[in-house]
């Protein structure tokens, strides 16, 4: 029966050096990488990077609201936008008299008289 | 309020146009022009009248002036609403009964002689040719427009002041008037107490409409030993035998109030009363000879309590 080769016999424990090899290698290197480097550095490296790129015209121009319509303009297209008229300051309150009996309005006397031609 | 006085027509003519306006004055100032025309067309106390002229040569035909067609038409159209009690074809009978000249001439002279009867034609045997505005009297008649034709010219004064302010025109009594004043309100119009003309025992409340009177409390005169007054009933040819002394008739116009009061005059306080009670469109007040006042049913529509009430 034919014997493996040795090397064939000793690559596991090769395989586990060269892995221990590769991660302290791959930690180093982060760990040089991640030395002086900061969350700040990072942003401003963003904004950099989108001052590139012109804003809009539209968002450099000066905000302009729309104006307020009054709310009867919305209401039908046909209608005219009347200025509110303010309500006249209400009568003062005061006793209600008894309606007059009708036989106590006065009849208008006669302006002429009818009678047989004369 | 502007009004004008004057006495035309043997009778006090008075106007009342409901306006402020300063140029009414020059219209009011016309009216009596026209009657004056009118007089000249109609009346049968001015020997060359229209009428006159016409009463001179009956049995032929003439053609006659629109005014003239006009209130001869209105005069037929009476006859028609009085079922022919008030017809035109009176003149000889008004002749007979001593009604001659104008009234104030009749009371002075005073007459001793007795009426005779005189037969009145009934109203369509008046001939008349529409086309050519022509007439024929038959022979042995005599028109009389009377008090139809005052209640005619009532009526065309007012329609034609109209057209400037509300209008109230009195002929004698006989009212047409054309609107409600111009504060909305009904016209009062007073009706006078036979005994006491000056005062009113009704006053009646129209918007519109006409008012006239007629009776036998003013115009009578002697004849003989009969007193006699100027309405004739034409079934007996002489003065209606009534027992209505007046009677105060309402009707759409000064022509139909005219015909509306000497009807139920002439058929006295019962059948006259029942002769406006199947007319609606008609109001009257009779003050009888006894002093009795009746009243149709209509007549409250024209009063100051029936007409809050309505």
């Amino acid at each position: 029966m034919a014997k493996k080769p040795a090397l064939m016999k000793g690559a596991p424990g090769a395989r586990l050096v060269l892995s221990t090899a590769c991660l302290a290698a791959i930690i180093t290197g982060w760990a040089l990488l991640a030395r002086g480097t900061s969350a700040s550095q990072t942003v401003e490296s963003i904004i950099t990077i989108a001052q590139v790129v012109p804003p809009p015209a539209w968002l450099s121009e000066p905000l302009v609201l729309p104006t307020l319509q009054p709310i009867v303009s919305g209401v039908s297209s046909g209608a005219v936008a009347v200025e509110p008229v303010s309500a006249p300051a209400p009568a003062p309150i005061r006793q209600m008299r008894a309606p007059l009996p009708l036989r106590q309005i006065q009849a208008p006397p006669p302006i002429i008289l009818t009678s047989s031609s004369r | 309020m502007q009004r004008i006085d004057f006495n035309a027509m043997g009778v006090t003519v008075t106007v009342f146009m409901d306006t402020p306006a300063p140029e009414i004055a020059q219209e009011l100032a016309m009216i009596p022009q026209w009657f004056s025309y009118w007089e000249q067309v109609l009346s049968r106390f001015q020997p060359d009248s229209e009428l006159s002229r016409l009463n001179e040569s009956p049995g032929s035909w003439h053609k006659v002036s629109s005014t003239f067609w006009m209130a001869l038409m209105a005069a037929q159209d009476a006859a028609q609403l009085s079922d022919g009690l008030v017809r035109p074809l009176i003149g000889a009978a008004m002749l007979v009964i001593g009604y001659d000249r104008c009234f104030k001439q009749i009371v002075q002279a005073h007459s001793n002689t007795l009426p005779r009867t005189v037969s009145i034609p009934v109203w369509q045997s008046l001939q008349y040719d529409s086309e050519h505005q022509a007439v024929r009297l038959p022979v042995g008649t005599r028109l009389d427009l009377g008090g139809t034709a005052k209640g005619w010219v009532a009526q065309q004064t007012c329609d034609w002041l109209s057209r400037f302010a509300p209008t109230l025109v009195s002929v004698g009594g006989d009212i047409a008037i054309s609107d409600p004043r111009s504060d909305g309100s009904a016209w009062p119009i007073g009706v006078a107490d036979p005994a006491l003309p000056e005062h009113a025992v009704e006053t009646l409340y129209l918007a519109q409409g006409a008012v006239a009177t007629s009776g036998q409390d003013y115009r009578t005169w002697m004849q003989g030993s009969e007193r006699q007054h100027h309405i004739i009933d034409p079934r007996t040819g002489l003065p209606a035998a009534t027992d209505i002394l007046t009677v105060t008739a309402i009707a759409p116009t000064s022509v139909a109030a005219e015909a509306v009061a000497k009807t139920v005059f002439i058929l006295g306080s019962v059948d006259g009363l029942a002769w406006v009670a199947e007319r609606p469109e008609y109001a009257a007040l009779l003050q009888c000879l006894d002093g009795r006042q009746i009243r149709s049913e209509t007549l409250a529509h024209y009063t100051w309590n029936g007409a809050l009430h309505a």
